[in-house]
Parts: C-alpha cells; structure tokens; sequence
C-alpha cells in the first residue's frame, strides 16, 4: 500500500502535505500554548513547550473574570459589534439603494465619494477624531463609539452592498413600483429581503472589524466599565504579574466568543471575508 | 438602466440616502479634512489651549525626523516580507485547501483561525511565545543547542521588525489564501487536464498554467500588501511600541506616540495626513497598474 502510494505520487506529494500538516500545528501552537498556561500556575508555564498542567488552576479564570473584568469587556466589544452591525445594514442599504437603481441625481458621484473612504487608513484621522470626542463629551459612551465604528466601515460594507443590489434584477423594483409601492416600501418590503447574502457579507466583516478594533477604543474608552476586549488585554500586558495566568485566561476569554461564533457560522465568515478581500 | 419613478419618490430617494451620507461625511470625511487642516498647527491636545499656525514646519520635522527613514525602512520590511513569505505561503495554503482530501475542512479551518482573533490578541499570544525567558520559541532554541543565540528576539534593535512581520505573516496569511483561492477555483478544470493530456507534469501545469491565471489574484494580494504594510500598526503597537530605541517603528507608532507620548499633536496631524495621502495615492495608482495588466 505504502509502495504503491509512493510510486503512484513520488516524494514531492509526501514532503507536500508534510508541509501542509507542519502549518496546521503552526496556527494552531499559539493558541494551544496560551490555552494550556491560562490552567498553570506560574511555576509551571516556563521553559515547556507542550506539557500539559499537573492540576487544573481554575482561579486564574476567577481572577480573570473577577479582578479584570474580562467579561464586561467582552460585552462591551458585542454591544459595539451589534451596534454597529445594526446601523451599517440599515444605513448601507438604505444609502445603496438609490445609487444602484440611479434613482438620485449625482448617484455616480455619490458613489465615488463613498468609494474615497476605501483607500483611506481610518486611524490617520485619529487626532481630530479624539478632539471632537473630547469636546463634546463623547468618551466612554456607547453610541458615539457605534457611529464612530460604524462611520469606519462605511465604505467597505457600501461597497459591498451596492455590489450585491446590482446583481439583483430591476425587474423585481419595476413590478413592486407598478403595483403601488414607492420607492421605500419596495426597498424595505421587496429587495430588502433579497439582499441577504450581500447584507450579510458587510455586517460579517463589520462585526469583526469592530469587534476586534483596538486604535479608536483604547484612546476613546477610558473607564473601565467601558473598555473592548482589546484595550483590557493590552492593559494588562503593561502591569506587572504576580500571576501570568490571569493573563492568558484573559485572553482565553476574550477570543472563545469570536471562535465559538466562527466554528458555527464557518462557511458564511470564509465567504464574507473572501467577498471583502477580493474588492480590488 | 435607471428605475423610472415620479417626483414624489424621487425626494423619497432622497431621504434614503441622507443617513448615509451624513454618517460618512461626518465620522469620515470632516475628520479627514480636519487632519490636513490641523497639520498645519502646532498644539499640545489640551482643548482649552490655542492651536498655533506653523505652517509646513510639522512636516518638515517629520520628514527630516530620523525617525521617519526608519519607518520608511520598517515599512519596505514589511512589503519585502508580503511578496517573500505571505504570498508563497498562502498560496501553497489555497492549493491545500482546494484538494479534495478528506481533511479539507480542518486545513481550511486552522489556516483561517487567525482572521477572527484580535490582532492584540494575536500580538500578545506571539509576545509570550517569543518571551525570552522561558518562552517556548527560547524553550526550542535551547533544545536544538542554539545556546549563542540570543532569543530576546522582540527585544534586540537587530531582530525586532523581523520577529513582527513573522507574527504579522502568521496573521494575514489565511486571509490571503483565501484570495488565491477564490482564484484558483474560477480557473477551468479543463485546462490542467489538457495539460496533464499534453503530457505535463503536476508542478509543470501549475507553474506554466495555474500562475499565469492568477493574475488577478495576485494584483488583489499586492495592492492589500503594499497599502497595509503603509498603514500598519497594531501589531507593532502591541508587541514592541516602535522599540527597542527606535528600531521597529512605523507610521502608525509615530502618530500614535507624539500625540499621546510626547503631546506634539501637529506632528501627529502631519503624520496622519502623510498617511492618508499615501495610501490614497498608492490606492489609484496600483489599481491604474493592475487595470492594464488585467486580462
């Protein structure tokens, strides 16, 4: 069997997916180190590489959920994530709409305008961004940070969605508009509905992007009840431990929601991120 | 082409897109044209306290900045290490996940698993696999004998950038295969099978057939290569901050710390305004490029 293969595929195919499966355990190493330390105390993290806890060290958890509040920032980086999901699939495809059915003066230029902000680092206007925050009160709240957010990924979700529209048939608005609907009702009640995939592809990458974002937060979001995931991890990594634990545990926390989320959506995240990418 | 409606579902129209529009402009475009308004001005971030019109002298700082040259070295780092490492690598991770192997699914899954953690999340897990006291990458090198090594790989001005365009390497490759991907299945399956009928080899059919044809593809990778290497900074804010000194600093570290860092915010402004500028130039210009080559 073994010969037969050999002959059949020769050493190239071996060394091939020798290759393939070393990359594997290179994504997944990271990972199952920072997993297994988060369970050890702190004699036993060090100078190891795959061995595993003599005793399960649940207090790292405790502390994790207790002393940093992980969890409220975990929360805190889902409402941000839903929030501007929400607005981004409103707002998107009602700003969309009219510009793939040209049904606007300027559709064109609106939509190259829209398109500017593609090519454009957000974070470059960082400053001005956290002044205006500054002077109108806006740290540490929830709606300015969803706008903000949702502000940011704008343009590539439009992009997105008014790609979809165009791929769905004129026909369908002219028989609703015939039938009595205006221009609103059609959208909301007849392509709305037909618009899911394309819908969903911007809110997918929404809600990661701000779900993961650590720039705007950590210059914004001060209070501790307040804080993203990111910006609680990156403190952390600043403060001297007594217990590295607590630190990995954190993180364990931080990443499993965005895992568990991606382990049962697979198919419907590869896609959004694949249409998101390939904009070019 | 365009939906034939009456006057009144015309402004109706209108009312649909006015969200939009005021959202975009407001968080996007006003702050944008403040940044290049505010480079301009010297100030220290405290809102009570006046700006003051300096005219070009924040960008002649940073231009002139030492600093600035090695961004600008980091920066080509990070290029040379997209066209060096990312695209062969997830390349060679789209072929995997294209063959029909029964482990197809977990292949594709490990390889993309970086696209959904943070990238501080990301940045700190590598922060502790590389920690040169016991960290498991120190652990390895000890293991293999490399006892004259020095393992403080994210710590020494030598290695520093190169230890983070690894890690960010490791961050971005699932994302790019799946660019190549998406190539490799809108290429007919006939044309590799006349090759291989022609007599061709598997590797001579994908380097003379299947390269060629991913064109496109590619033109994607690099534009995404070229803009975020520019633009990058999380990773390097996370795990290093621009040092040690000053050896691993980026655009990004540069405006992030002379704002919150040094309070020089017109500096920061400059930088900002650097940063968008570039990237929106470098934006048309690859995509002019690519649209040539396109077939």
């Amino acid at each position: 069997m073994k010969a037969k293969y050999l002959k059949k595929h020769g050493f190239g195919s071996i060394f091939y997916w020798l290759i393939a499966v070393l990359l594997v355990f290179l994504f997944l190493y990271p990972i199952y180190f920072v997993v297994v330390s988060s369970f050890k105390d702190n004699n036993e993290i060090w100078y190891t590489m795959f061995s595993l806890p003599e005793e399960v060290e649940w207090l790292n958890y405790q502390d994790a959920i207790f002393n940093v509040g992980i969890l409220r920032s975990v929360l805190n980086s889902f409402l941000l994530s839903a929030g501007a999901t929400l607005v981004i699939v409103i707002v998107g495809t009602m700003g969309a709409y009219p510009i793939s059915r040209h049904i606007i003066r300027g559709a064109k230029q609106l939509k190259l305008y829209y398109l500017i902000g593609l090519m454009v680092p957000a974070y470059g206007m960082l400053i001005p961004m956290v002044k205006l925050f500054t002077q109108l009160g806006l740290r540490d709240k929830y709606w300015p940070m969803i706008l903000l957010y949702a502000g940011i990924n704008f343009p590539i979700s439009m992009y997105l969605i008014i790609g979809y529209l165009d791929s769905v048939s004129r026909e369908i608005d002219e028989a609703a508009l015939i039938d009595g609907c205006t221009v609103p009702q059609t959208l909301f009640r007849v392509i709305f509905p037909l618009c899911g995939p394309g819908i969903s592809t911007a809110g997918i990458l929404t809600f990661l992007n701000v779900y993961n974002e650590l720039v705007f937060a950590n210059t914004l979001l001060q209070r501790k009840s307040m804080m993203t995931i990111s910006v609680t991890l990156l403190g952390l990594k600043g403060e001297r431990f007594t217990s590295w634990g607590v630190m990995f545990a954190a993180i364990v926390l931080s990443i499993l929601p965005i895992l568990i989320v991606y382990l049962l959506m697979q198919e419907k995240i590869e896609a959004g991120v694949t249409n998101g990418a390939v904009k070019g | 082409m365009a939906l034939r409606i009456d006057k009144t579902d015309r402004i109706k129209a209108w009312f649909l897109s006015l969200p939009a529009l005021l959202l975009y402009s407001a968080v996007l475009i006003y702050p944008i044209i403040q940044v290049f308004r505010m480079s301009f001005y010297s100030w220290n971030g405290i809102p009570a306290s006046p700006m003051r019109f300096v005219g070009l002298l924040n960008y002649k700082a940073f231009l002139s900045d030492a600093r600035f040259l090695i961004a600008l070295k980091n920066v080509g780092i990070f290029i040379l290490s997209g066209f060096l490492v990312i695209f062969p690598v997830s390349l060679f991770m789209a072929t995997v996940i294209q063959k029909n192997s029964p482990l197809k699914r977990v292949f594709k899954t490990c390889y993309f698993i970086p696209q959904v953690i943070s990238r501080t999340a990301i940045a700190l897990m590598w922060y502790f696999v590389l920690y040169p006291d016991g960290g498991p990458v120190a652990n390895l090198c000890e293991l293999l004998g490399l006892t004259n090594v020095n393992v403080n790989f994210l710590g020494r001005p030598e290695t520093a950038i190169y230890a983070i365009v690894l890690i960010n390497a490791w961050t971005y490759a699932g994302y790019n295969m799946l660019i190549f991907s998406a190539g490799l299945t809108s290429i007919p399956q006939e044309l590799n099978e006349a090759a291989l009928i022609d007599g061709a080899n598997g590797r001579q059919t994908f380097f003379r057939i299947t390269l060629p044809l991913l064109r496109n593809s590619f033109n994607i990778f690099a534009l995404n290569c070229i803009i975020g290497s520019i633009t990058t900074f999380e990773m390097v804010f996370v795990t290093t901050n621009g040092g040690p000194g000053y050896a691993s600093e980026v655009f990004g570290t540069l405006l992030y710390k002379n704002a919150f860092t040094y309070n020089n915010y017109g500096y920061s402004n400059a930088v900002g305004a650097f940063l968008i500028f570039s990237s929106f130039i470098m934006s048309v210009l690859l995509t002019k490029l690519f649209e040539k080559t396109k077939d």
